[in-house]
């Protein structure tokens, strides 16, 4: 419960409100022919950067506005910081 | 001093561009909730449920006509917690701190749904979607040690003439 | 004037048999000693004679199990209100206890022996575990559900202040004089803990104070469980648990008399200085007869004169010796014999103290005594303090500066309320408490003795961590007040400045907590109910859970509603499903991208079934897409992914910045399926609208009027059978059922539940996503490929389809059937010629077919999926054959009539 995520619509509030989308990952290509396209789709999908460190996350507001917020949290210290 | 009442409310979900909930009038008697930045909850006895939808319909056909403008009043189910311990029962099921300056449009988790929260000078309520309305009026007497809810035909949504429809913006920061 | 001459001594309580009265203000442990109780406990592990030591708390010796609950410390627990007192180990009694035989048994348990014996032959340590449970451990758990329930209470205050000593009021005064909203925790009553004087005057002036101050509020007998991100600090009192969130943190918990450690320093007559001094200032009863003190601070002289007077008051007793630094000698009230410089290396008796041996300047003394009290320095109370790192928190007092004064205490409360100033530093120059003998307990709680140190040191733990995990210091019920010390001064002088001796991690709880405490307020999950949860109830519905829902699995009959379907007409109340409207000018282009199968095909009044891919091709949730009038779209989902679905049609709107309106409108609609070859005929009964296949045919809704209520209603073929989903506004829910129920009644229509859902889908063969496919299940493995339409130029989860495709199909879905009147349990797993190929996901006995039918996984060879296959469950072998498509009604003739 007691990690808290700012929602700029709704304020700090427990990540027991939330879902968590994961790290941000980068949009997928517009799908073409061939096997790169396949391996990097892959890559895309499945490998994550897992940074000890500041990434960019995504979260979702379920007990309360229900949108998506992107923020930046360093996986240290779960300090967050406004995405950029 | 509680009390706890089974409340009837008339709520209008608008869903539009920003600019275009920004500028939708205020109506007498009528609470303007904004959710998000693109939808936003207005919630009015029931006997203004026409006219809400009336009046919102006229504005959005000039400022945004693919807006879309539903009653969702079935979806909803209040409660209405009156007097000096009503904020302490509120405590009691929810983690989400109640802005100190009133009147004010709160939305998280109370009692696990998820919840709206008008509150007001001596009363708040509580809006939870109408399939948890059994189980918010039954974790209220849990926490309150069993106290009646005094049931719907009673009560009606009257919001205090004396106080003037707010457009609350959500983020209402917990502390001074 | 002491707090037992005040009210009257009405009050008492049982005590293993006896009656003991308590007086006001009496702790359970001081009405138990005024009555001549000397052994409070058994310990834990050799099962000696403890008795009262610190009076504040942090020792385990006074543990007894009161009105039924175990571990209570009775030193600092009202005797009001208190029925029933025991003491929980010792057999057959704490006074007369064979188990006492241990510790001369105690060479055959040297530190860790349990991880060595008993590990052959392996038939010893059942029977082993037994008896140990029986000896050791702090009193029987009660085994009936506790009848309290508490609730949760959330406190937002600006500060939290734990401990409401000097250094504790003194920061919420602060705090609340400067405007913040202050809420002060402390485990007792305020100033319980002190006699009467100048100090305890000084403490209730202070909390005064703070009760007027209008932001400000105290929690007494209110214990704070830990310190947690956030930060959140739970404190658990007689009514609540409490959750306060602060914004920061002030620790103010004070400090313990250091443990010291000699052969006998556990017999019953040895005393902390302060839980000396309290019996005798607080509660008016000398500890002994003939008393010695040894200290080395100012306090312990404070102390002394408590005990002094009191001797002299009460008559009876006095203090024979005073073992005090030569420097303090003069501060000795006159007619005591003085020891200089002395130090205690030896208590000894036989169940109670007899005698203690002093050296002094090279010389050894004995001195006859049946009390010892030790008031040798002070260790931080800081368990609290070490749990909050990334926390805003702030110590105040003696838990950062032991042994301050009473000055020195408000001035640290005070500067905690100061923003700018620096948090004070813990104070690292504390001399390290003297190890001396090789005997002596160390740990009270579990029992071990430096020697046992040395021991696990010969072995090869050479850390404060290791050392705490393999001889349990640390671990019981002081954690680590006593002894955590002593723990690190042995590691520190063994390996000096080595970070082996870094003080051990400190976790919650930071006092002994009930469980059903911690669950306070969090017993009841979240129940969601339809509109039409009173009618099933009434009609004596069998419910029960379903995801988060509350639904009808029966109404008592499932072959009769089973049939009602088939051949008649039934209703079935589906408002669970999730429900959505989404509209604006990139609907179309949003539900293009999300679903594998075209959308913007669709007319008006047209309807598609459709599959929920994830980025990796992964099924999570089927449902319907239905094209309305004015061009929007009203989707549905599954009842368990509903809720979720809004997080998914949200996530590719701001993936692909797409205006798009979604409305979540499943509580608002209500949703009755109106099934059976006899559905037209009903709903041609309670609406004036047309129903016939030309008005609504299958895969086409309209809007109705039934019963006067403006329906949405949609044909799905779910169930196998003609069937209209009325979607309706969800308060009109009762009386579109009851009409339906009422105008069916010479169809014989009856409703229908979960029990017959299942079957009734099972027989067309239609998965259940969650029951049927696992968490990597592609369209294709289901037999779902025409759902998914690779032309389309893109959709989530199109080119891991693609990658997918490359490999071959060894794993598929199929259906099957078994001959006989009981079809194999679910989960049963399927073999091959012998060999085990997967497994079966749902599976009933059809009444119309007379045979089991069942859907299974299956590993194959590419394209070739077996023909026979055995199912083995716990009854049994059953033999099976593998088919193809719906077992009942293949070419769809009835759902589509």
């Amino acid at each position: 419960m007691t990690l808290k995520v700012t929602c700029p619509h709704c304020g700090p509030r427990y990540t027991t409100e939330f879902w968590f989308g994961g790290e941000l990952i980068p949009h997928a290509a517009s799908a073409t022919p061939g096997a790169d396209a396949l391996r990097l789709d892959f890559d895309r999908v499945w490998l994550k950067t897992n940074v000890a460190g500041v990434q960019g996350e995504r979260w979702f507001h379920h007990a309360g506005c229900r949108r998506w917020l992107v923020v930046d949290r360093d996986t240290r210290t779960n300090e967050f910081h406004d995405h950029d | 001093m509680l009390s706890i009442e089974r409340t009837h409310a008339a709520v209008v979900a608008c869903f539009a561009s920003p600019q275009a909930l920004d500028t939708l009038p205020g109506q007498s008697g009528t609470h303007q909730c904004r959710v998000a930045s693109d939808e936003l909850l207005l919630i009015a006895p029931p006997a203004l449920l026409g006219e809400t939808e009336r009046s919102t319909a006229e504005h959005f056909a000039t400022a945004e006509p693919t807006a879309l403008v539903l009653d969702q009043s079935d979806g909803w189910s209040a409660f209405t917690l009156r007097g000096d311990e009503a904020d302490s029962v509120f405590a009691r099921l929810s983690t989400v701190p109640l802005p100190a300056r009133r009147p004010a449009f709160v939305q998280g988790a109370v009692a696990g749904g998820s919840a709206k929260i008008i509150v007001l000078e001596g009363c708040m309520h509580v809006f939870v979607p109408s399939t948890l309305r059994h189980h918010l009026a039954a974790r209220l007497q849990d926490v309150c040690g069993g106290r009646p809810v005094i049931p719907a035909a009673e009560i009606a949504f009257v919001s205090d003439p004396a106080t003037p429809p707010f457009q609350a913006s959500a983020a209402t920061p917990a502390r001074r | 004037m002491t707090t037992t001459d005040r009210g009257s001594a009405n009050a008492s309580f049982e005590f293993e048999g006896r009656t003991i009265p308590s007086a006001a203000g009496d702790t359970i442990a001081s009405a138990l000693f005024r009555a001549g109780v000397r052994t409070f406990s058994r310990s834990f592990k050799y099962h000696r004679r403890r008795g009262l030591y610190c009076l504040t708390g942090d020792c385990p010796n006074c543990l007894m199990t009161v009105d039924g609950e175990p571990a209570v410390r009775t030193c600092v627990t009202p005797a009001a209100g208190v029925r029933r007192v025991a003491r929980g180990a010792g057999w057959p009694s704490a006074d007369r206890d064979f188990l006492s035989i241990l510790w001369r048994l105690r060479w055959l348990m040297p530190v860790g022996f349990y991880y060595k014996s008993m590990i052959r032959p392996r038939w010893v340590f059942p029977i082993a575990e037994r008896v140990i449970r029986r000896i050791a451990g702090l009193g029987p758990v009660p085994r009936e559900p506790s009848h309290a329930t508490k609730e949760r209470l959330n406190h937002h205050p600006d500060v939290v202040v734990i401990g409401g000593g000097i250094a504790g009021l003194s920061a919420a005064l602060a705090a609340a004089e400067g405007g913040e909203r202050v809420m002060l925790v402390d485990e007792g009553t305020i100033s319980e803990r002190n006699a009467p004087g100048a100090l305890r005057d000084r403490i209730t002036a202070l909390r005064d104070a703070l009760s007027r101050q209008a932001s400000a509020s105290i929690l007494e007998r209110a214990t704070a469980v830990g310190i947690f991100e956030g930060p959140l600090v739970p404190v658990v009192d007689d009514d609540f648990l409490h959750l306060v969130h602060p914004a920061r943190i002030v620790v103010a918990t004070g400090a313990v008399e250091r443990h010291a450690v000699f052969p006998g320093n556990d017999l019953p007559g040895v005393w902390l200085g302060r839980g000396a001094a309290r019996l005798a200032g607080v509660h008016g009863l000398t500890p002994g007869k003939t008393i010695v003190v040894a200290t080395n601070t100012p306090e312990g002289l404070l102390h002394l004169d408590v005990l002094h007077r009191n001797a002299r008051r009460e008559g009876g007793a006095a203090i024979v010796a005073a073992v005090v630094p030569a420097a303090l000698a003069s501060r000795v009230p006159a007619g005591i014999d003085v020891i200089a410089d002395g130090t205690i290396v030896e208590a000894s008796g036989s169940g109670a103290l007899r005698s203690v041996v002093v050296e002094a300047a090279g010389r050894r003394r004995t001195v006859r005594c049946d009390t010892l009290v030790l008031s040798l320095g002070l260790e931080p109370r800081d368990g609290l303090l070490r749990q909050a790192e990334l926390e805003p928190v702030v110590g105040a007092g003696d838990v950062v500066r032991p042994g301050c004064s009473a000055d020195e205490a408000e001035e640290s409360g005070r500067r905690t309320a100061d923003v700018g100033a620096a948090p004070e530093a813990a104070d690292d120059d504390v001399t390290a408490p003297r190890l001396g003998s090789r005997e002596g307990f160390l740990c009270l709680c579990e029992d071990v003795a430096v020697k046992e140190f040395e021991h696990a040191w010969d072995e090869g733990y050479r850390s404060t961590e290791l050392l705490k995990r393999y001889s349990t210091v640390t671990m019981g019920a002081c954690q680590g007040a006593l002894c955590h010390a002593h723990l690190k001064a042995f590691v520190g002088q063994r390996s000096p400045g080595s970070w082996t001796g870094k003080p051990t991690t400190a976790r919650p709880p930071a006092r002994t907590i009930r469980l059903e405490d911690l669950a306070a307020g969090a017993r009841v999950p979240l129940e969601h109910h339809t509109s039409l949860h009173d009618r099933h109830v009434a009609r004596g519905a069998l419910m029960d859970w379903a995801g988060t829902w509350k639904r009808p699995s029966n109404y008592g009959d499932v072959e009769q509603e089973y049939w009602a379907v088939r051949r008649n007409v039934s209703v079935m109340d589906v408002s669970t499903l999730g429900k959505y409207r989404v509209a604006g000018p990139d609907a179309t282009a949003l539900l293009e991208h999300i679903y594998p199968c075209h959308v913007g095909d669709l007319k008006p009044w047209r309807s598609r079934y459709t599959l929920l891919l994830n980025e990796a091709g992964y099924l999570f949730d089927d449902g319907m897409v239905c094209r309305l009038g004015d061009g929007s779209y009203y989707v549905t989902f599954t009842s368990s992914g509903g809720d979720g679905a809004e997080s998914w049609l949200r996530e590719w709107t701001d993936e692909r910045g797409l205006k798009v309106h979604i409305a979540n409108v499943t509580a608002s609609r209500g949703a009755i399926n109106v099934a059976g070859p006899k559905a037209r005929e009903l709903l041609s009964r309670v609406s004036g609208d047309a129903v016939d296949a030309r008005a609504i045919p299958y895969g086409g809704l309209r809007e109705m009027v039934v019963d006067g209520v403006p329906c949405l209603v949609i044909r799905v073929g779910f169930v196998g059978e003609l069937s209209y989903e009325l979607h309706h506004p969800s308060r009109q829910s009762e009386s579109l059922w009851d009409a339906l129920l009422d105008a069916g009644r010479p169809l014989d229509i009856r409703p229908h539940g979960l029990d017959a859902l299942k079957l009734l889908r099972l027989e067309k063969g239609h998965i259940l996503v969650g029951q049927d496919t696992d968490f990597d299940t592609t369209p294709s493995k289901l037999g779902l490929d025409f759902a998914v339409k690779m032309d389309k130029p893109d959709f989530v989860g199109r080119t891991a389809l693609q990658r997918i495709a490359l490999l071959p199909r060894e794993r598929s879905l199929l259906p099957m059937t078994f001959a006989g009147q009981r079809a194999p349990e679910e989960g049963a797993q399927l073999f091959v010629g012998g060999v085990h190929v997967g497994n079966i996901t749902s599976s009933r006995f059809s009444p119309s077919l007379g045979c089991g039918v069942a859907l299974g996984w299956v590993r194959h060879p590419v394209g070739a999926p077996p023909s026979r296959i055995t199912a083995r469950d716990t009854a049994g072998d059953s033999e099976g054959t593998v088919t193809k498509g719906p077992f009942y009604d293949p070419k769809g003739e009835r759902l589509r009539a």
